[in-house]
């Protein structure tokens, strides 16, 4: 076993384990042509729920930001391959024991083959 | 409810954009027009607009005299365009940008003669130099100021004055 296989079955143990920090999600792929198949699905992540920000891109706009920690992984979770930072979209509570809502993934701050970093605003 | 003028104001530019959401003949297909409650009630979106109220300054010089007096005011509304196209779309994203401006504008420019007084609202409306968003890597856009001035009773925002 290689060390990236190594890395992604340490990563999915960590998200797939009952009673520990994960949260239930749905992936919400935006679609752009005919040809994209990408579909809904459930997943797990780990959410850190930061302070409230102002944006820097609407200057007067304070709003809360997440950041996701998720498998990198086309069924447990989302593969590097295939997130496209133009309105893919996670729904989750964002404040813990919230109904879901949507939030659009806005950038990808680090990746390995284990595991995602997100920001969802 | 009453509404003092600059809301009312507000609610004119908001009802035009959205006249543009609306438009299935518009060259940008608005996803929704947005002003923002205290924490942002919004998540970023592809041709989003976000309506936000910067300074509102005196103009004393178009003040009128009287009992009570008409005193002018100039207020800047901030309207942002995001634009949050594909990673695999190969246009170029000024060019989303500039599409989605001239759609704005055309929107907030409409009626033509006398869109500037905002259904007799306020005296005089322009344009100030487009803002170019200082995008992190999340999404991209323009902002465009609006500067609306108008004309109140000193003692009743309520109320227009000529």
């Amino acid at each position: 076993m290689s060390l990236n296989d190594l890395v992604k079955d340490d990563a999915s143990a960590v998200f797939m384990a009952a009673g520990g920090w994960r949260e239930s999600a749905t992936y919400k792929p935006k679609l752009y042509s005919v040809g994209d198949t990408r579909a809904n699905r459930s997943i797990n992540i780990i959410i850190d729920r930061q302070e409230i920000t102002v944006l820097s891109e609407d200057q007067q706009v304070p709003a809360p930001v997440w950041q996701i920690e998720v498998v990198n992984d086309s069924t447990l979770g989302i593969s590097s391959d295939e997130i496209d930072l133009g309105g893919d979209v996670l729904s989750f509570p964002p404040r813990v024991g919230e109904a879901a809502q949507d939030f659009t993934v806005t950038r990808l701050l680090a990746h390995d083959h284990g595991m995602l970093s997100l920001e969802c605003r | 409810m009453a509404f003092p003028v600059v809301e009312q104001i507000a609610d004119v530019i908001v009802t035009r954009l959205v006249a543009l959401q609306n438009d299935i003949n518009a060259e940008v297909a608005v996803s929704e027009v947005v002003r923002p409650t205290r924490f942002a009630n919004y998540t970023p979106k592809d041709n989003q607009i976000v309506i936000t109220q910067g300074d509102n300054e005196r103009v004393p010089e178009l003040d009128h005299p009287g009992n009570p007096p008409a005193t002018a005011r100039r207020q800047r509304f901030n309207i942002r365009l995001h634009v949050m196209p594909s990673e695999k779309d190969t246009t170029a994203v000024d060019e989303h940008v500039n599409l989605f401006a001239a759609e704005v504008m055309q929107a907030i420019t409409t009626p033509q003669a006398t869109w500037h007084n905002f259904g007799a609202l306020a005296i005089d409306a322009e344009f100030d130099s487009h803002e170019p968003i200082d995008s992190d890597g999340s999404f991209d856009g323009v902002n465009i100021p609006l500067l609306v001035t108008y004309r109140t009773s000193e003692n009743d925002p309520y109320t227009v004055r000529s």
